[in-house]
């Protein structure tokens, strides 16, 4: 097994190791593993004092930012609180100043009063309660020994954590499932109680020893989890629930959030009683010994459990599952489902057993998946995948969150041009038109280059550059000028030059020239008053102003069909391509631009009058590049860099070639397509190269495009968005997006007749295709 | 990271917040975040994955 370690983070305390109430589904009494009748019942003073030592030098080692500690048992709280007490003043003691320490107790609640609550307290030790929903559901396994209910003393615990004083403490409550249990009836329970988290637990079973199926049903788990998904969903979710806030995010690309599903490397550590340090403690369903690794908090570290083969098993991700599980379009979001549910004993010495099997839970968890993806696939999706207004929507509030998390990054440390534009933008925000036209400066691609680049900077450790401080003060000023708000904004110019993005470079020295400059509206155009400038001598420029000693205007193409476009070749930030850009062209250069541009624009509305009406929406801006043929680049939506070259043919291939990169880019940084990109290989139809699944999707999305121009690209395509669309990958807007670029080229017949004349290049030959065959990969 | 409240929830109409009131600690901003930056400071609460607890 190779690959990294991973730190432990979760810490599971064994504190006492019996419990007060009997109940016939408990894992640790009444499954495979005894171990617990050898145990001492409450962690020794050595113990505690020893766990404290581990987890601090864990925690130095691997610099980790917090531990969690669950506080377990048994039952926990028959520790009595002068226990508890002295494992949470050592543990806290001992990592402090090192990590933060997020304890935690589970119980069953019996014994919870005033007297551990304070305690917690006092200590920030969060309470999480067993409850199996109502007392039916409750009474048919959390009893005492002699048969009594303890239904009324969980209850109480619950209200005493309710109360206002301990509400704070309160983690929720964990429902243990039995399909015997109505679970309408346990829902409605649960809800009742409004607890801040729930979660349900599949009774532990093995291949051995498989759960109990009284109708038969081989996913009577799924039937009845999705019943209980049905009334929260009826209910408008009245609580967060583990398990399907876990399925909710695999299904969109994000990671479990429970070990019982996913593919995460599992990161906890069990404590017992006795010092023992053992694998997560739900293995003792599996056989006896099964959690045990033979070490202990006296003699080795925590990182010697972490590079033991069993806990290893449980951090391969894709490669920890069987061969059956491997294969399955739904193993991210299951992963295989809990390791101790996946045993099955040797028949024979050939066949030694194991976990290397799908869980025993298979077919519920599949079924589970597929009905909460089919319950929630139209309320999750993203309408940036197929509206690109709100694709747009989604980039200008990303662009705003970006500068928003710089400021709050920056933290009082951007300098006083920072902060004085920062207090500026928000009163230029406070009426709609000033709001409006900074939306519009923001909006600019190039704005994301400088925020990106500016929040890496600072999270690196190297300080705002005085450029990206100044850019804020630049368009704060942009946006100002724009709305034609009576304010003074400071600004600073370098290089001779004043860039105001959207709008044009105002000259004020020599190349090395830089310093202080106010920027303030006038007359529906703008002055800009050094230092030492007299009044009247300062540069103004009129609305419309051409170019002139003081004034260089953003290039603005205005030629139909095309869209009216920036040619931005003034923006410091525009070096953002593979290819460089160039430097200032001159007028006549830019009149070239508007011809070669509407040309190629022509063919298009002609050929793909769809996408070039979406294009025409969403492209703003095109970059001159001193070579190479269209690109996007490392900026917000809306940009392409363009080549010198290419004919109005040509152009227009290359234009829907970069458009439709861009787009996928742009879908990417605002939803997630897909997830774990690069643990599987897929076979392309056009080149038959296995590639990660990025790649293709990225192949087919831009292939699909040039098809809807030449249908020639299409070859290959239909069975490339089959194994998109079957792959483990691909997340529901995924899949929104695949089943659009089905109805994209399902009209591909009337394409071709219509450009059966046209001469175009032949497929997989014109050179900027040939070139994003290279280039097509995230990055 | 692990967080609850991932999920996005596209529904739901969005107001415009404010540059100053944009909650860039949410698990929504940090996911957002995210997919553009390789790391952020921006921080989520943490939760435990230990399935026989909360």
């Amino acid at each position: 097994m190779t690959g990294p370690l991973v730190p432990f983070r979760e810490f599971v305390l064994k504190v006492h190791s019996r419990c007060d109430l009997a109940c016939d589904h408990c894992y640790v009494y009444e499954h495979a593993d005894q171990s617990w009748s050898t145990r001492p019942r409450t962690i020794s003073d050595e113990a505690i004092s020893w766990t404290a030592r581990r987890l601090a030098e864990h925690a130095t080692t691997h610099a980790l930012p917090s531990v969690t500690v669950i506080l377990h048992g048994g039952e926990p709280l028959l520790a009595g609180p002068a226990r508890l007490r002295r494992v949470c003043e050592e543990l806290g003691s001992a990592l402090n100043g090192i990590a933060e320490l997020d304890l935690r107790i589970h119980t069953n609640g019996v014994q919870l009063s005033p007297r551990y609550l304070d305690l917690f307290d006092e200590f920030h030790v969060r309470v999480g309660i067993s409850l199996d929903g109502d007392r039916a559901a409750n009474d048919r396994h959390r009893l005492f020994a002699n048969g009594r209910s303890s239904h009324p003393m969980v209850m109480r615990a619950v209200a005493l954590l309710r109360e206002e004083r301990y509400r704070h403490l309160d983690l929720g409550l964990l429902c243990t499932v039995d399909i015997h249990n109505d679970p309408v009836a346990v829902h409605d329970a649960l809800a009742a109680l409004e607890p801040p988290l729930v979660d349900f637990l599949l009774p532990h079973a093995t291949w051995d020893d498989p759960p109990p199926r009284p109708g038969g049903s081989p996913t009577a788990y799924a039937e009845w989890l999705l019943a209980v998904f049905d009334r929260w969903t009826e209910l408008r979710r009245p609580m967060p629930v583990r398990m399907f806030a876990s399925v909710l995010s695999s299904l969109n690309g994000g990671p479990s959030l429970t070990e019982s599903l996913g593919l995460a490397p599992t990161d906890l550590v069990v404590i017992e009683t006795d010092g023992q340090l053992e694998q997560v403690d739900s293995l003792k369903s599996a056989y006896e010994g099964a959690a045990a690794t033979g070490f202990d908090v006296f003699r080795n570290t925590f990182d010697e459990v972490a590079a033991h083969p069993g806990v290893r098993a449980r951090q391969l991700g894709l490669a920890g599952v069987g061969e059956t599980c491997r294969r399955c379009p739904v193993v991210r979001s299951c992963g295989g489902g809990l390791y101790t549910h996946r045993y099955r004993s040797g028949s024979a010495p050939a066949d030694p057993g194991g976990f290397d099997n799908p869980s025993v839970y298979c077919a519920d968890l599949a079924a589970l998946i597929r009905g909460i993806e089919e319950r929630t696939a139209a309320a999750t999706e993203s309408p940036a995948v197929r509206a690109p207004d709100e694709l747009l929507a989604a980039h200008l509030d990303l662009t705003r969150t970006l500068l928003a998390a710089l400021h709050d990054t920056l933290d009082g440390r951007g300098g006083s041009l920072w902060d004085g534009a920062w207090r500026l933008a928000a009163a230029v925000e406070e009426e709609p038109p000033g709001a409006e036209a900074l939306d519009t400066v923001l909006a600019h691609p190039y704005t994301r280059t400088w925020l990106v680049g500016a929040l890496e900077d600072v999270e690196a450790g190297r300080g705002l550059p005085e450029a990206a401080a100044e850019r804020l003060a630049a368009t704060v000023a942009a946006a100002a000028v724009r709305a034609g708000l009576d304010l003074s904004v400071p600004v600073a110019y370098r290089d001779g030059g004043l860039h105001l993005p959207t709008l044009g470079t105002v000259l004020l020295g020599g190349p090395r020239d830089r310093g202080p400059a106010v920027v303030r509206a006038k007359d529906a155009g703008f002055l800009v008053r050094r230092p030492g400038d007299a009044p009247g001598a300062e540069p103004r420029i009129g609305p419309g102003e051409p170019e002139g000693p003081h004034w260089l205007p953003v290039h603005v193409l205005r030629r139909a069909p095309a869209p009216v476009l920036l040619l931005d070749d003034l923006d410091p930030l525009r070096d953002c391509f593979e290819e460089p850009a160039t430097d200032r062209l001159r007028a006549q250069e830019a009149d070239a631009w508007a011809h070669r541009v509407a040309d190629a624009w022509s063919l298009l509305a002609d050929a793909v009058p769809d996408q070039a009406a979406e294009a025409a929406r969403t492209l703003t801006t095109l970059t001159p590049l001193s070579t190479g043929g269209a690109e996007p680049g490392s900026h917000g939506p809306g940009a392409l860099g363009v080549g010198p070259s290419a004919g109005a043919e040509e152009l227009a291939l290359g234009l829907l070639s970069g458009f439709r990169r861009a787009k996928l880019r742009a879908l990417g940084e605002v939803t997630d397509l897909y997830a774990l990109d690069g643990t599987w290989e897929h076979r392309t139809p056009w080149g038959n190269e296995h590639v990660t699944f990025s790649r293709l999707l990225a192949e087919t999305f831009e292939r699909a495009g040039l098809g809807l121009y030449d249908p020639r690209y299409l070859t290959g395509v239909p069975e490339a968005l089959d194994k998109i669309e079957n792959a483990a990958e691909v997340t529901v807007d995924g899949k929104q997006l695949i089943s659009a670029v089905r109805k994209e080229i399902s009209g591909t017949r009337s394409a071709t007749e219509k450009n059966r004349d046209r001469n175009l290049p032949p497929s997989g030959r014109p050179s900027n295709v040939a070139a994003s065959d290279r280039k097509v990969t995230f990055e | 990271m692990k967080t609850y409240g991932t999920t996005p929830a596209f529904a739901t109409a969005k107001t415009r917040a404010t540059l100053a009131a944009t909650d860039v600690h949410s698990a929504e901003a940090v996911r957002k975040l995210s997919r553009v930056c390789g790391a952020t400071t921006a921080r989520s609460t943490r939760i435990s994955t230990f399935s026989s607890a909360l």
